[in-house]
C-alpha cells in the first residue's frame, strides 16, 4: 500500500506557483502524459464522486483551466482515476494545479483585503483591542449583548 | 426508508404539522439552568471525573480521557536504543492535518529541515470534511474588534484574550495568504468576497469555497507541502515523545501501523503537536464524525510529558445530527435547517422547545425527551427526535430544500429517503474538545521546544467554539508554531536523547496504585465497543453532491490552427496517434469522443471499434503474432498491441484510414507530416536489406 502510495507521489509534478503562467503549456510541461489520453473514459466510470474526469482532462488539454477548475472542484483526491488510467495520467493532480493556477491568476483580487491589512499593519485597532482584553466579564459581556448585528 | 415502527410516528407529525403551523411555540416557564443541568451531558453525575495524576492533577476530564490520560505507556524505555536515530531533523511535526501542514510550510519557509509524520494517508484528517468556513474581518462594515467580542462572547468570556487577539489579527492574512496559494474563493465578479453569517457572528464574514473550503485547502495545503519539498511519513502515528537531559522536547518515537511492530525513532530539535481531536472516544456513547485517527494520542504524549492541559471538561455537543440511515449517523444537520422553519417534534408529534435556543439548551432539551420516554427508538437502539423539514417547504415555498440544501436532500434520496415529504430524525452528537494543550499567542507549550497548534490546543474558543473559527485557528497556529518552532530550532543546543519522563510517569503510577490502566494512547478507536457509532463508509457522503447531468456544448468546430501545436506535439509521440487525433476530431476533446462502442455512435466521434487502423499497421503486418495480446480491434486495443517504445512507425496511416477522425486533421497530416513520414519509411526499408518488401505488401493484402 505504501509503495504503491509513493508510486503515485512520483507521478506529481514539483512546481512553484509563483513562477506558473496560466496557459496550456505549463500543463503539458508538467505533465506530458496527457498527451497519451486515449479516450477511454474509465477514469469518469470510476470517479466515486461522479466528475466527469475525461472532460476536465480533455480541457486542460485544450488549456481551458477555468472550466477544469469548475469540472473538477469535488475532487476528493482518492487516486482511483490515476490507479485505472491506462495511459498513466494522474488526473487528480492534474485537476488540482488548474484549480490553484485558477485561484492564483483567474479570479479577480479584492480590494478590501488589502485595505483591512494595511489597517491592521499600522495599527489602527490596537487601542480599542487592548481594551477589550483588560475588560472585566461583566463589562464584556454587557458590550457583547448591544452589539449591533448587520442585517 | 425509515423502517415501519418509526412509520406511525411520522404519521402523528403530518397530522399535527397544521397545528404546529399556526401556533406560535413559547416555552414561558422553561427553567434553563436546571435543564442545563439536569440533562447536559457535561453536568451528568460520574461522567467526569478528576485526574489524579500529573500536571493537571484535580482538574475534571470526562472518564474515557481521563482513563487515557492515566495509561501506561506501550513502550519498555529500557528495550528501546535512542542512538539508533533513523531520522535526523531540525523540526518535527506530528499530525498531517490543515495544523500539521501549515507548520511543515511555515518551518520550511524559515529555512530549516522538516519532517512530518501523519497516522494515515497525509491528506485524510477532520479538515476534509469541515463543514464551515473561515471567519475574517474584512468588509469596511466591520473590524477585529467585532470579531473579538463575537468569539469571546461565544466562548463564555472564558477565552484566553492574547489567544483571541492573535486570531482575530491573523485572519484577514491567512485569507491573503490562502489566496495566493490558489484557494478558489467564492467571489463576485469585481473580486469582492461573498461572505455570510456564520454560528454567532454579528457581520457577514464567513468566506467559503462553495460549502467545501476545508476540502479545497486541505488538498492545496497538502500540494504545497510535497512541492516544497518536506519529508512526509505516512502510516507512522507517533507514540511516544523524546526529550533531552535539559528537559527539552527533542523528537518522538513512531510506530508502523501497518505491521504495528517496526518503531522508527526521529531526532528534532523542536516539536509541533497537530495530532487532531478526540472524537472517537465517543464521550458516554454519544456519535461522533471526526476522522477515526482522532483519538487524542497528542494529549496522551504530551501530558506524560509534562504538559499542562485546561479545559478539559468543556466538552461541544452538536444539537441535531442525524440518527437514521445508519451510514449517516452524527452528521451534523445545519442551523440553517431551524433558521428556514423547521422545528423539534417529539414522538407524538408535539413541539417541545423553541427551536432557535442556544445549542446547549436543545441538546439537553433533545435529551429530556428522549429520557421521558418521548423520542423515538431506531433499529439500532439509538434514540432521536424528528425535525421536521417538510415545514421547510410549506413556509419558504416548494423547490425551497432542493435549492438550498441539494447535498443533504441528495444524500437522503440515496437512502430512499424525501426529506420534502419525511422529517430528520435527529439527535445530539459530540462535536469538538474546547480544551487542549495550554498555548501561548506564539504556540509554544510550558516544555520548551514543544509546540501545538490546531484541535489539540485549548483556550482560544473558550467554553464553546464558533464553528467558523475552528479551521482559521488551525492555519493561525499552525503558522506560527511553525515559524517559532523553526527559529527555535536554529538556536538550540540539545543535550542527550532520554526517556525519563516514561520512567518518572510509569514510577508515579505505581506510587499512585494506578498500575492497572489501560495501555495507551490507542491509535484505533476501539470498534467493538463502539461499533454501532462506526459510520461504515464515512467518506461517501461527498459523492453526491452533484449528480445532475454535465453537459456542455462547444458548438463551433476548433479550426486546426487554433490546436496545431497540440497536433504537432501529439503526432511526434512515439505512440500511435490515431486515438488522439480522434479525440481532436469534429468538436475539439470532449466525452463525445470516447472509447464508447456499444451505443451512441451516430453524430459523435467515439471509437467505433472498425478496426481498420489495426489493418493497416504495418507493424501488425509485419509480425502478426501480436494480434494475440488483445481479440478487440478498437483504437485503444492498437495502443496495446504497440507497447514498446519506439515500436510505432509514425506513418500516420491509422489516422488517414479511421472513418472519424476530422478531414481537416487528415489534410493537416497529409500537407505537413506526410512527405517526411514516406521518406523516413523508405530510408528505413534500404538499411534494412533482410527485410523482403513483396513479402510486407502480401501480409498487407493478406489481413
Amino acid at each position: 500500500m505504501i509503495e504503491k502510495r509513493e508510486k503515485i507521489i512520483e507521478k506529481k509534478a514539483i512546481y512553484n506557483l509563483n513562477e506558473l503562467n496560466p496557459d496550456r503549456k505549463e500543463i503539458i510541461n508538467l505533465y506530458p502524459e496527457i498527451l497519451n489520453c486515449q479516450g477511454c473514459n474509465t477514469c469518469t466510470l470510476s470517479c466515486p464522486q461522479d466528475i466527469n474526469v475525461m472532460d476536465y482532462i480533455s480541457n486542460a488539454l485544450i488549456g481551458n483551466i477555468a472550466e477544469v477548475a469548475e469540472k473538477s472542484f469535488n475532487c476528493i483526491m482518492c487516486g482511483l482515476c490515476a490507479d485505472k488510467c491506462p495511459a498513466k495520467i494522474t488526473p487528480y493532480n492534474i485537476g488540482l494545479l488548474c484549480r490553484r493556477l485558477f485561484g492564483r491568476y483567474l479570479l479577480p483580487k479584492a480590494n478590501h483585503l488589502g485595505r483591512r491589512i494595511s489597517e491592521i499593519k499600522e495599527g489602527h485597532f490596537d487601542i480599542k483591542i487592548k481594551e477589550l482584553k483588560k475588560m472585566e466579564k461583566t463589562e464584556l459581556s454587557r458590550l457583547y449583548n448591544e452589539r449591533d448585528i448587520e442585517a | 426508508m425509515y423502517p415501519f415502527e418509526l412509520k406511525e410516528s411520522i404519521l402523528r407529525v403530518e397530522i399535527t404539522r397544521e397545528k404546529r403551523l399556526k401556533e406560535d411555540f413559547k416555552h414561558s416557564d422553561l427553567d434553563k439552568k436546571n435543564l442545563l443541568r439536569e440533562y447536559h451531558p457535561n453536568f451528568i453525575d460520574g461522567k467526569m471525573r478528576p485526574l489524579l495524576i500529573g500536571p493537571n492533577r484535580g482538574d475534571k476530564a470526562p472518564n474515557e480521557l481521563a482513563d487515557l490520560l492515566e495509561g501506561n505507556s506501550c513502550i519498555n524505555p529500557e528495550m528501546i536504543d535512542l542512538e539508533r536515530v533513523d531520522y535526523n531533523v531540525d523540526v518535527l511535526i506530528l499530525g498531517g492535518g490543515s495544523a500539521g501542514a501549515s507548520a511543515a510550510i511555515s518551518a520550511k519557509e524559515n529555512g530549516v529541515n522538516v519532517l512530518l509524520a501523519t497516522k494515515s494517508r497525509f491528506i485524510e484528517s477532520d479538515t476534509m470534511d469541515f463543514q464551515g468556513g473561515i471567519q475574517a474581518a474584512v468588509k469596511p462594515n466591520d473590524s477585529p474588534y467585532i470579531h473579538y467580542l463575537d468569539t469571546v462572547g461565544g466562548g463564555c468570556f472564558v477565552n484566553d484574550p492574547d489567544l483571541v487577539e492573535a486570531l482575530v489579527y491573523d485572519a484577514p492574512f491567512m485569507i491573503q495568504w490562502l489566496e495566493s496559494l490558489g484557494v478558489m474563493f467564492d467571489k463576485g465578479p469585481d473580486g469582492e468576497f461573498q461572505t455570510e453569517f456564520g454560528e454567532g457572528t454579528s457581520r457577514k464574514r464567513v468566506h467559503n469555497a462553495r460549502n467545501r473550503i476545508g476540502l479545497e485547502v486541505m488538498r492545496i495545503l497538502c500540494d504545497e507541502v510535497y512541492n516544497r519539498g518536506i519529508l512526509v511519513l505516512e502510516y507512522s502515528p507517533a507514540i511516544e515523545l523524546i526529550m533531552d537531559d535539559k528537559g527539552q522536547a527533542a523528537g518522538a518515537i513512531l510506530i508502523n501501523l501497518e505491521s504495528m511492530k517496526e518503531i522508527t525513532i526521529v531526532r528534532a530539535k523542536a516539536v509541533v503537536l497537530a495530532t487532531g481531536g478526540d472524537g472517537q472516544l465517543h464521550y458516554q456513547g454519544f456519535p461522533c464524525i471526526d476522522h477515526y485517527g482522532a483519538t487524542a494520542d497528542g494529549l496522551v504524549m504530551a501530558y506524560r510529558a509534562g504538559v499542562k492541559l485546561l479545559l478539559l471538561d468543556a466538552l461541544q455537543y452538536f444539537p441535531t445530527c442525524i440518527v437514521y440511515p445508519e451510514q449517516m449517523i452524527g452528521k451534523p444537520i445545519d442551523e440553517k435547517f431551524r433558521k428556514f422553519g423547521a422545528k423539534l417534534v417529539n414522538k407524538k408529534g408535539e413541539q417541545f422547545v423553541y427551536h432557535l435556543e442556544h445549542p446547549d439548551i436543545l441538546t439537553s432539551a433533545i435529551i429530556k425527551e428522549c429520557k421521558n420516554n418521548n423520542g423515538l427508538k431506531t433499529p439500532n437502539q439509538l434514540e432521536g427526535v424528528w425535525l421536521d423539514t417538510p415545514m421547510i417547504e410549506i413556509v419558504q415555498g416548494r423547490g425551497s430544500i432542493q435549492r438550498e440544501f441539494p447535498n443533504i436532500y441528495m444524500e437522503f434520496k440515496t437512502f430512499g429517503i424525501d426529506i420534502t415529504k419525511e422529517p430528520i430524525l435527529v439527535s445530539p452528537s459530540y462535536y469538538f474538545n474546547n480544551g487542549g494543550i495550554k498555548i501561548d499567542s506564539q504556540g509554544s507549550t510550558n516544555i520548551p521546544n514543544l509546540y501545538a497548534a490546531g484541535k489539540i490546543s485549548g483556550g482560544i474558543h473558550g467554553r464553546y467554539m464558533l464553528r467558523d473559527n475552528l479551521l482559521l485557528d488551525s492555519l493561525v497556529f499552525g503558522l506560527r508554531a511553525g515559524k517559532n518552532a523553526a527559529i527555535k530550532a536554529k538556536e538550540t543546543s540539545q543535550g542527550k536523547l532520554t526517556l525519563d519522563h516514561i520512567r518518572k510517569w510509569q514510577n508515579d503510577l505505581k506510587n499512585n496504585g494506578l498500575v492497572h490502566r489501560p495501555i495507551s494512547p490507542i491509535l484505533i478507536p476501539d470498534y467493538s465497543k463502539y461499533g454501532k457509532l462506526i459510520r461504515s463508509d464515512w467518506n461517501r457522503y461527498y459523492r453526491f453532491e452533484l449528480r445532475k447531468e454535465e453537459k456542455f456544448h462547444r458548438t463551433s468546430p476548433i479550426d486546426v490552427k487554433i490546436i496545431e501545436d497540440l497536433l504537432k506535439q501529439i503526432l511526434t509521440l512515439s505512440t500511435p496517434p490515431v486515438a488522439r487525433a480522434r479525440l481532436l476530431s469534429r468538436r475539439g476533446i470532449s466525452v463525445d469522443n470516447k472509447l464508447d462502442i456499444l451505443d451512441n455512435i451516430i453524430g459523435s466521434k467515439t471509437c467505433l471499434g472498425c478496426g481498420n487502423c489495426n489493418d493497416i499497421c504495418p507493424v501488425i503486418a509485419r509480425e502478426p503474432d501480436r494480434r494475440q495480446r488483445t481479440e478487440e480491434r478498437t483504437s485503444m486495443a492498437l495502443e496495446t498491441i504497440l507497447v514498446g517504445p519506439d515500436e510505432c512507425d509514425r506513418c500516420y496511416a491509422c489516422i488517414l484510414v479511421c472513418p472519424q477522425v476530422d478531414i481537416t486533421i487528415k489534410q493537416y497530416v497529409v500537407n505537413n507530416f506526410m512527405v517526411e513520414a514516406m521518406s523516413k519509411l523508405g530510408a528505413r526499408i534500404d538499411e534494412e536489406k533482410d527485410l523482403d518488401l513483396d513479402l510486407f505488401i502480401e501480409e498487407c493484402l493478406l489481413y
